[in-house]
């Protein structure tokens, strides 16, 4: 296995990868990969619109692993009581376009519930959805949420093209979740 | 009841709260590890202050370059708690400032706006640094 890494390497390189994290995932380690993704962005000068909307994308997309992330590999850890979910998330760039992408483990049952917001939220015309951020912002918090339940809409809501997701069976049990954003 | 001064951190905004002058301040990012609790003692100053004025005139500046989905949930309650106090008959306004070169802001701006009936809420440009 690590003699795939050259490999892996030339394949991000070839899809325009400039920042991958694969492993436990936590706050301090959103934060500092963050910070490498703004540091990038402002070397290459992107507009400040832009600029937050990538970034923002890049927290979310973060903190639903942090939030919902489950592990069957045993490769997630725990440590002082706290919850480390396994999680791997993708910077690229390609000509101006950016893509975030994030991929991490749920239960069969998480993913069936998710496909089916997220496949409602994706045919949402842009005043739509931000009618519907709105009106959701204004109601008390679901109890299913861990957080203001506004995270995926604020992602497709500064996508700019429709977000693409997938859910790969891993066995009886799990689904591999991937979501891919295009900025 | 001290004034409320929380410097800047890198996921957290500065917030300066102060009881004399009237002035409140949020400034900075927003993506808390832990939202609520961040901003649980802010609720909480706020609310004290609150039923302690009477008819003096409070400004709110709020200048937030970033803010994650649970603290633009965050920022609806607390103007949610503003806009009560402003039906009670207290004098309280609010300035968002945004970057003229980050439309979102301007955006999530409005929509806060639009989502108040009550509470002054004012658009203000800032100049661009960069």
């Amino acid at each position: 296995m690590p003699g795939n890494l050259f490999s892996f390497t030339c394949q991000f390189a070839q899809k325009g990868v400039f920042l991958c994290y694969s492993g436990p995932t936590s706050h301090e380690i959103l934060v500092s990969t963050g910070n490498t993704l703004k540091q990038f962005l402002q070397t290459n000068n992107i507009s400040k619109k832009r600029y937050y909307c990538i970034f923002s994308i890049f927290v979310e997309l973060f903190e639903n692993i942090i939030r919902y992330g489950v592990d069957c590999f045993s490769s997630d850890i725990e440590f002082d009581c706290k919850r480390y979910p396994y999680g791997i998330i993708s910077a690229s760039k390609n000509g101006d376009l950016f893509t975030i992408q994030s991929g991490n483990i749920i239960s069969i049952e998480q993913g069936n519930k998710l496909k089916q917001y997220l496949h409602s939220i994706n045919v949402m015309d842009p005043q739509s959805i931000r009618n519907f951020y709105r009106e959701k912002r204004k109601n008390k918090c679901d109890s299913e949420s861990k957080g203001a339940g506004l995270g995926l809409l604020e992602i497709v809501r500064k996508s700019s093209q429709p977000i693409q997701y997938s859910f790969q069976k891993i066995d009886e049990t799990f689904h591999f979740f991937t979501l891919t954003a295009v900025i | 009841m001290k004034n409320l001064e929380i410097p800047g951190s890198k996921t957290t905004p500065e917030i300066m709260f102060n009881r004399e002058t009237h002035e409140l301040s949020i400034k900075g990012e927003s993506f808390p590890e832990n939202t609520s609790e961040f901003y649980t003692p802010v609720f909480e100053w706020l609310e004290n202050y609150l039923s302690s004025i009477t008819d003096q005139s409070v400004m709110m500046n709020i200048e937030l370059m970033y803010f994650n989905s649970s603290s633009s949930k965050v920022l609806m309650d607390f103007f949610d708690m503003l806009e009560e106090n402003v039906e009670q008959g207290k004098d309280i306004t609010v300035n968002w400032l945004y970057d003229e070169d980050n439309e979102m802001a301007i955006e999530y701006g409005e929509d806060f706006m639009e989502d108040l009936e009550l509470l002054p809420f004012h658009l203000v440009k800032t100049i661009s640094k960069n």
